[in-house]
Formats: structure tokens, C-alpha cells, sequence
């Protein structure tokens, strides 16, 4: 059966209210809530419930790599709870501590601000297209250091969500100027570097992000200005689950009436810039370049039922233990 | 001197942005210095040309980024100088003035024939063509593809900050073509999935580079990374004389209004970008004119068989640097 919190959280990401690092704290959030408020009385029963749950937040998952994550680490911990015998009960409770070992984001803010100190230009103007949430805070650290004090921001549309990174960097007293999408090459001409968000970083360097960032990066190769992408390692996508949900642009984001009623409105919210276009990544751990992407997820543990969820396999082979063990 | 109500007329709507683009900014230019010399009281030719003169350097000093308008103006100077220089009576001159009127209403008419039937013949069944803002040309690229019977499909995008984009989409449902429209950030995702571009001019330098609607030169970038063909639809009008003289495209800045509205920031956010862009000649692979498509490099052959007129050639500089 569907948890209404699922179908709220799914909802959301399909309506794109939630960023990549808070969807991924909200997922974690509601699948507790999920099994907080399991009526199962079987083990088998409620990863029945789970999977279904699982199957339905994946079928409208944004390409955001947090709440993958998080989908993962919590099957991880079921998976390792059952297979040393734990009950139902002493699950829950390893849930709660796994919501509250969540990373502190401002923290690692200041690593990845640190970390550019390495390679910012003194006097730089950066570049930067639409509102990423590490980008904006490493922007402001920088500039209370008194490293930094220029951007140009490309007003991102839909949404115009460069508006909102323009606000915030002049509230905080940057010398903030903010264009047109179409304006990016002028943009990109002016400034020193750019620097990028990323919804997913794949294992082959390769980064997912607002729609425009992809152009953004092709200019910087034309104009051989460096593009660094700013981003926390948990961006870093080493899940085989690459079937995201790209949400389209509707005519309502857009805000504009037609007179044509048939006319159709084409686009995704999202694009991907190749790794050959990206000079570095700048993480909390360090910055590195694509190929050292994977030393930083050799580590990783992937939950086998992740595996096979994705694949439609876990419903019969793989839970025949579970059911055996109940008996 | 006051000038003629029509030369009045044509410099209010240029100055308030009524006109719809350069194309027809250059014909009402053209009408009214036209009924101003038909209408002109003057005795000698030189005070026929000292009333053309007037009137030209009023147009100029409105005139925006866009060529033709100020090619007309070259046409009718220089339709008077060379009766100076020729002695001609006032007569004459007046005769020629409307001779230069008539064979410019010629060209209009039937150099967007000869664009409308090169470009729609680069146009193959199925095609999906990315079209970047609005241009009549292109249009009638389209349409007359459309009216061969071929099927295909336009991409276009808004085109911020006037969105002129969205004017293209209602010109293709209006002439049934099937359309589909995008942010202008979609660009790269949108000509990944082109045959062909096309793309409207405002002005073409010496060089081979063009000037037009910002997001131009970035739909360009996206058509070398697809490998999509990608071209420019223009008539000669188009060519910037002012670029024969070294001289820079004159282009405008974006208004904050146009970007944010009624939105203020009292947090001091400045608008900054320009309306234009210039697209370089290496990423263009033709310029589609009445002439047959011209490559880049051979806009500079087509520009030196261009008559100019002495006086309008000394006021460029100042029109490029907006110091009229």
C-alpha cells in the first residue's frame, strides 16, 4: 500500500519543490516515516510494503543523486539488520540513528570554499548560472573572507531561479549583476571562471544540472575560461540506477498564454555537461578531476536489493530467504 | 529646418519601437524620404539636398543596430550627390530619387522570393528545423517549404527578453506548420535534435560575421557541436556598411525592466547583457540572400559593389559610437 507521505514527497519532486541535497534528507525522513507507520506484522510483509513504496518514488525521482542515496543506505541497513537476525523494532530504532547522522551541509560549505581558495584568482569575477545551494553558500563564505566580490548570474528559466542567487549575493553585499540565459556568452566573456552546481555527478565525470548549464560550459571551452563544479561528494552517483525522471517544461512554468492551443512546449528542466568541459571538481574531500571520481566511491556499499528492485527482481528469488526465516 | 511630417512620422515610430523590424523599418524609411523629395518646394538641388540631409541625419541619429534603414539612406544621398557631381537639373534628381524608390520596392519584393525558394530547397522531408527568434525571412523560408509539400517540423525558443520567439510559434500554427517552442536555455538539447538551423540577420559586417538577436551566437555553438548545418537568412539590405569603415556593430543593453520587471531588489542587483550578439564567420555555414547563399568569406565582394553615399559614410562613425 502507498504511504501518503510517498505520494506527497513524489509529488514534490515531480513539481521540482525539493533541491537535490533536501530531497535527499526528506526521502530518508519519509521512508522511516513509512515504516514508523507500518501496520506489516512480518518481516516479508513489510518489504513487500517498502518495495512497493520504493518502486513508486524511483518512477519520479528527479536526476538527483541525495535521495538515491538515501534510498539506498536505508535498504543497506535493512538488509544488514535482517541478515543478523534483528527484529522489527531494533530496525526502527537503527533508523532513527540513521536520520540523525546526517552530514552538517554548512560544514562542508566551508571545506569546498577552502578547497577553491586553492585555485581562485585573487579579484575574480565568477560566473555563475541559476541557484545551487552549495554554489550560493561557498559564494558567500568567499566573500566574508574577503576572497571574492564579483558574480554575473544567468536569470535561469524556467523559474528564474538566478533571480533568487542574484538577491542573495547582493543582500550579502556582493557587486552582483544578473542577464539573460541568451546573454551567457557576453557573461562568460566577462568573468574570470565559472562555477557550477551539480544534481548528479556520474562516476564518468560527467554532471547533471539546471537546463542552460550545458551551453554555459561549451562557451567557457570557447572562451578557455575554467568551469569548476562545486558540490558536496554526495552528488556523486555510484548507484546503477540511471533511469531519472527529466521533467519536462510545461506551459504553465513558462507563464505565457498562446493563442495556438495545440502548440507543444518542448525541453527538460535538466542537461548534462561532458566531463571533457569541466576543468575540476571541487568537493569537501578535495578537488580532483574526472578520473579520480571513482576513488571516491570505490568504497561505496550498494544494497543488493537496490539492485534488484531496480531491476524488478526482488520479488521472488531474493526475498525466498526473508520467508524461510519468518517460518 | 523642421523636417517633413513623414520623415516626423517614420522617426517617432522608429524612436517609440512601433515598426516590426529591419526590413520594414527600411520601407517606411524609404516612403517617407521619398514623399519628402516628391513633396520638397525647394528651387535648387542644393537645397533639395540640404532638406534630404536633414531628414537623413534625423533617421540616423534614432536609427538602431539594424542595416537597411540606414542602406536606404545611402541610396537616397547617394542618388543626389551624384547629380551634384553630375550637374544634373532638380528635375532629374527628383526623378531619380523616385526611380531609387521604385527599383528598392522592386528588390524588396522579389529578393524575399529569390531567399524564400534557396532556403526551402535546403529543407528535405521529415527535417526538423531549429529556428532561433523571429524573422520574416525565415518565415518565408518555411512557408515556402510548406507550400511544396514537404513535412517538417520547427523547434524555436522564446528568445528573452521580448520573447519574439513565441511570435514565431503563432506565425507556424497560423500557417500549419507543426511547431514546438522552449526556453532559450533548451537551445543545445533542442538543435541535438535538428536537421537544420536558420536564423534571421540584423546586420552582417566585412568580415563575415553577423549580428542579430542574443542567443544567436550560442545557437550557433550548438549547431558546430551537432554537426547541424547552420544559416542566416538575408537580403543584401542587410550588409553593414559602417563595418566597411572598421567600424563596430552598435548594439543595445539589456533594461532591467525587461529582465525583472517591476521586481526591485533593494539590495542593488544590476541588469547587465547585451540585446545582440555577433555570431563569428567560422560557425556560420551560409548566408542565404537574393544573390544564392554566400559564404562568410565573400560578404566583403558583395559590400564593395555596394554604392555609398559620401555624407552618410562621414556620419557612421559618429551613428556607431552614438555620438550624433
Amino acid at each position: 500500500m502507498l504511504h501518503k507521505d510517498i505520494i506527497q514527497l513524489s509529488d514534490r519532486f515531480c513539481r521540482l519543490e525539493l533541491h537535490a541535497s533536501y530531497g535527499g534528507r526528506e526521502t530518508l525522513r519519509t521512508l522511516t516515516g513509512v515504516l514508523d507507520d507500518s501496520k506489516q506484522t512480518t518481516i516479508f510483509g513489510l518489504i513487500e510494503e517498502l518495495k512497493e513504496n520504493i518502486r513508486f518514488l524511483l518512477s519520479s525521482l528527479p536526476p538527483y543523486a541525495p535521495p538515491l542515496s538515501s534510498i539506498n543506505r536505508f535498504l543497506l541497513l535493512l538488509e544488514k539488520s535482517l541478515a543478523n537476525g534483528g527484529g522489527l523494532e531494533e530496525i526502527k530504532s537503527r533508523m532513527v540513528a540513521l536520520n540523525e547522522d546526517t552530514t552538517n551541509p554548512r560544514a562542508n560549505h566551508k571545506k569546498i570554499a577552502n578547497n577553491l581558495l586553492e585555485i581562485l584568482p585573487s579579484d575574480a569575477v565568477v560566473y555563475t548560472h541559476t541557484l545551487s545551494e552549495t554554489v550560493l553558500a561557498v559564494l558567500l563564505e568567499l566573500h566574508s573572507i574577503g576572497k571574492l566580490n564579483s558574480v554575473i548570474v544567468t536569470e535561469s528559466r524556467p523559474n528564474n531561479d538566478g533571480w533568487d542567487t542574484a538577491r542573495h549575493l547582493a543582500e550579502n553585499g556582493l557587486e552582483t549583476h544578473l542577464t539573460i540565459d541568451a546573454a551567457m556568452p557576453a557573461a562568460i566573456e566577462n568573468a574570470h571562471l565559472m562555477l557550477s552546481g551539480a544534481e548528479i555527478i556520474h562516476p564518468d565525470g560527467s554532471v547533471v544540472g539546471k537546463i542552460g548549464a550545458y551551453p554555459a560550459a561549451l562557451l567557457c571551452e570557447v572562451y578557455s575560461k575554467p568551469l569548476y563544479i562545486i558540490a558536496d561528494s554526495s552528488k556523486i552517483n555510484y548507484l546503477p540506477w540511471g533511469d531519472f525522471f527529466f521533467n519536462k517544461i510545461t506551459q504553465e512554468a513558462l507563464g505565457l498564454d498562446f493563442s495556438c492551443p495545440s502548440l507543444q512546449i518542448t525541453g527538460a528542466y535538466f542537461d548534462i555537461t561532458p566531463s571533457r568541459l569541466i576543468r575540476a571538481y571541487v568537493t569537501e574531500k578535495g578537488v580532483i578531476d574526472a578520473i579520480k571520481i571513482q576513488s571516491f566511491i570505490s568504497d561505496k556499499e550498494v544494497s543488493s536489493w537496490l539492485v534488484r528492485l531496480v531491476n524488478d527482481e526482488l520479488s521472488n528469488s531474493s526475498l525466498i530467504s526473508v520467508k524461510e526465516k519468518e517460518k | 529646418m523642421t523636417n517633413h511630417p513623414a520623415i516626423e512620422l517614420v522617426v517617432n515610430r522608429i524612436h517609440n519601437d512601433q515598426i516590426g523590424g529591419a526590413a520594414d523599418t527600411a520601407k517606411e524609411v524609404m516612403t517617407a524620404m521619398a514623399q519628402l523629395a516628391s513633396d520638397s518646394k525647394a528651387s535648387t538641388l542644393e537645397a533639395l539636398y540640404n532638406e534630404i540631409d536633414v531628414a537623413a541625419l534625423a533617421i540616423l541619429k534614432i536609427c538602431p543596430s539594424f542595416a537597411p534603414p540606414i542602406n536606404v539612406l545611402h541610396m537616397m544621398m547617394g542618388s543626389i550627390e551624384r547629380d551634384i557631381e553630375n550637374e544634373a537639373s532638380l528635375a532629374e534628381a527628383k526623378e531619380h530619387l523616385a526611380e531609387a524608390q521604385s527599383s528598392f520596392n522592386k528588390f524588396m519584393e522579389s529578393a524575399f522570393e529569390k531567399i524564400a525558394n534557396i532556403g526551402a530547397e535546403l529543407i528535405k522531408e521529415d527535417d526538423t528545423v531549429f529556428m532561433f527568434s523571429m524573422t520574416s525571412s525565415v518565415w518565408s523560408v518555411l512557408r515556402r517549404a510548406k507550400e511544396q509539400g514537404k513535412k517538417f517540423t520547427v523547434l524555436v525558443t522564446e528568445a528573452r527578453p521580448a520573447n519574439e520567439g513565441l511570435w514565431t510559434a503563432d506565425e507556424m500554427y497560423k500557417s500549419g506548420i507543426p511547431v514546438e517552442v522552449s526556453i532559450d536555455a533548451c537551445l543545445a538539447e533542442l538543435m541535438a535534435r535538428s536537421d537544420i538551423g536558420f536564423v534571421g540577420v540584423d546586420a552582417i559586417a566585412a568580415d563575415g560575421s553577423v549580428f542579430n538577436k542574443a542567443g544567436t551566437y550560442l545557437s550557433a555553438l550548438a549547431a558546430r557541436e551537432y554537426n547541424v548545418p547552420f544559416y542566416f537568412v538575408s537580403d543584401t539590405l542587410k550588409f553593414d556598411t559602417a563595418t566597411l569603415f572598421g567600424l563596430p556593430f552598435r548594439s543595445e543593453a539589456v533594461q532591467y525592466h525587461e529582465v525583472l520587471e517591476n521586481k526591485t531588489y533593494d539590495s542593488g542587483v544590476s541588469v547587465v547583457g547585451s540585446l545582440f550578439d555577433t555570431t563569428p564567420p567560422h560557425l556560420i555555414s551560409a548566408i542565404i540572400t537574393e544573390l544564392g547563399p554566400i559564404p562568410p568569406s565573400a560578404c566583403i565582394n558583395v559590400m564593395w559593389n555596394m554604392k555609398l553615399s559620401k555624407r552618410i559614410s562621414e556620419l557612421l562613425p559618429s551613428w556607431a559610437y552614438d555620438k550624433l
